[in-house]
């Protein structure tokens, strides 16, 4: 195909080379200029300075990566099973769909951090975790729901006339039409709701605030009091690398779940 | 192969009109032996998708009837084809085409020989484990007929399922058609708008009109099977060919 070309080891190379480069351009030149305009670690630390703070906190930062990893993994899987088992509803019921679509709306409009006091007072500040849990969960929630209806939806209409002529029951269409059928869109869901859990995650540790939280986001905001810049970077770095893990460990699922047959997922050599 | 003269489906005054008001079809008396090759031909949108339809029971009739005599009078007796192959992209070519047998719970054991008995027919052994993305037009044509075949219907329906192919793959499924019919002894009902493949393949055409459609003519072609490339040349071809185009023309307005 048109592709062909973009195969070569060369340009394989040059898709991880460039971008690589160009990071190491971009933190050499940050270290030159900080060191050159002597500007003040709590106003920009060098990369440097950033890297030491990393090491220096290693143990205490990667207790709170655990946390709020914790949190998100939790509140993503719960988003999966919660947001495919609704949908499903969904087809089966289209009275239920009319019911409760629009509260599922009302949750994903409202933005988690006018919610995230009341959840708090609710749960209780003793437990913490589950309104950080709960809070997570209301954003990643909604972009597997509304994907997986879609995808549930969307079946070939001929293939629908097939089972329909062959006297398929309903768990069979859903079985072997409709979920088939939804897995792109499942998994298309599942990559912004991974990030969005992780953002849910964040947001929810800011507003619980003091003592009480003990992620990643906790960290930063407790080294910006104490102008610990550095240790804030380096926080906020662990997090980004979070972020990054989350989406490249969904598109490795997802390619190898829809290489075979999915034209987004075609593996660009096969072609 | 019709000379038994029995009837396998039997529309008596059948019309279909859908809620917006239009008709499909109407005031249509039809008998379809056992055993037989029929055509339906007719200019596109004429409503015959929609009769095809009607006759495999996905879509009721809103007068009149339709009536089987298959063994069991069940679902299981009828094979469709659709213009599209209609395949499961996310199912390998052994799995679609055990679709049929999967879905009425026959056991793995029980299915693995018809299946592969069908991949031969439609010679597609050797590509049990592809995806159907991997397959040329004509092979997913060739699985979709397959899967429609290994119930071993009474009753093979056809929804114009070369429309989309080129030429040469058309004619080759053609030949591919006619020996599958003769080996498995169903009854077979086409329907296509195409005059030359209409009057190649079949013992019988039906010809209708425009919308709302009813039945201009109804032509036998008395050439005998196995039909070859000669009966594409041979002037009796031509004549078939002349009176089933001026049927159909008669039963447009224009």
């Amino acid at each position: 195909m048109a592709d062909a070309n973009q195969n070569t080891p060369a340009q394989r190379a040059a898709k991880i080379l460039l971008p690589l480069a160009l990071g190491l351009f971009f933190l050499a030149s940050w270290e030159g200029l900080v060191a050159l305009y002597d500007i003040k670690p709590f106003v920009l630390p060098a990369p440097s300075a950033i890297g030491a703070a990393l090491v220096e906190n290693w143990a205490s930062l990667m207790v709170s990566a655990w946390a709020t990893l914790r949190v998100t993994i939790l509140a993503f899987v719960l988003a999966l099973i919660g947001g495919v088992a609704l949908a499903v509803l969904f087809t089966q019921s289209r009275l239920l769909e009319l019911a409760l679509f629009p509260y599922a709306v009302v949750l994903q409009v409202t933005p988690v951090v006018a919610i995230a006091p009341l959840i708090l007072i609710w749960v209780g500040f003793d437990r913490v975790e589950t309104a950080l849990l709960i809070l997570a969960w209301i954003v990643a929630f909604f972009p597997i729901l509304s994907n997986t209806t879609l995808g549930l939806k969307s079946t070939d209409p001929n293939l629908r006339e097939l089972f329909q002529l062959y006297g398929a029951s309903r768990w069979q269409v859903l079985t072997r039409l409709q979920l088939p059928n939804a897995t792109p869109y499942i998994l298309a869901g599942m990559k912004i709701s991974g990030g969005l859990a992780l953002i849910g995650a964040v947001v929810a540790e800011f507003v619980a605030g003091s003592g009480a939280a003990t992620g990643l986001a906790w960290r930063i905001v407790e080294a910006g009091n104490r102008l610990q810049i550095p240790k804030m970077f380096a926080a906020l770095l662990l997090l980004s690398l979070l972020g990054v893990g989350i989406f490249f460990l969904l598109s490795w699922l997802e390619h190898l779940l829809l290489r075979r047959w999915h034209e987004s997922a075609i593996d660009q050599n096969a072609r | 192969m019709g000379d038994a003269q029995s009837p396998l489906v039997t529309i008596d005054q059948a019309a279909k009109t859908f809620e917006g008001g239009v008709t499909a079809f109407e005031n249509l008396s039809l008998t379809i032996d056992r055993g037989s090759f029929t055509s339906i031909l007719g200019p596109s949108g004429c409503g015959k998708s929609t009769l095809l339809r009607a006759i495999a029971n996905l879509t009721g009739v809103t007068s009149g009837s339709i009536g089987w005599k298959l063994e069991d009078n069940g679902h299981d007796s009828i094979g469709f084809v659709f213009q599209e192959p209609t395949l499961m992209p996310w199912a390998t070519l052994q799995r679609n085409v055990s679709l049929p047998l999967e879905l009425a719970r026959l056991p793995a054991a029980a299915i693995a020989p018809k299946r592969d008995h069908m991949l031969a027919l439609v010679d597609l052994s050797g590509f049990e484990n592809a995806y159907p993305r991997e397959l040329s037009g004509g092979m997913k044509m060739r699985a979709s007929i397959a899967r429609a075949l290994i119930t071993d219907p009474a009753l093979l329906l056809l929804d114009e399922p070369f429309a989309a192919l080129d030429e040469i793959t058309r004619e080759k499924l053609n030949d591919d058609l006619l020996a599958i019919w003769q080996r498995q002894a169903c009854s077979v009902v086409f329907v296509t708008h195409s005059v030359y493949e209409s009057v190649y393949l079949s013992e019988r055409i039906i010809v209708l009109s425009e919308r709302p459609a009813r039945i201009v003519a109804d032509i036998s072609i008395d050439a005998p099977y196995p039909r070859t490339q000669e009966f594409r040349l041979s002037p009796q071809y031509a004549d078939y060919c002349r009176q089933v185009s001026q049927a159909l023309r008669s039963g447009i307005s224009i």
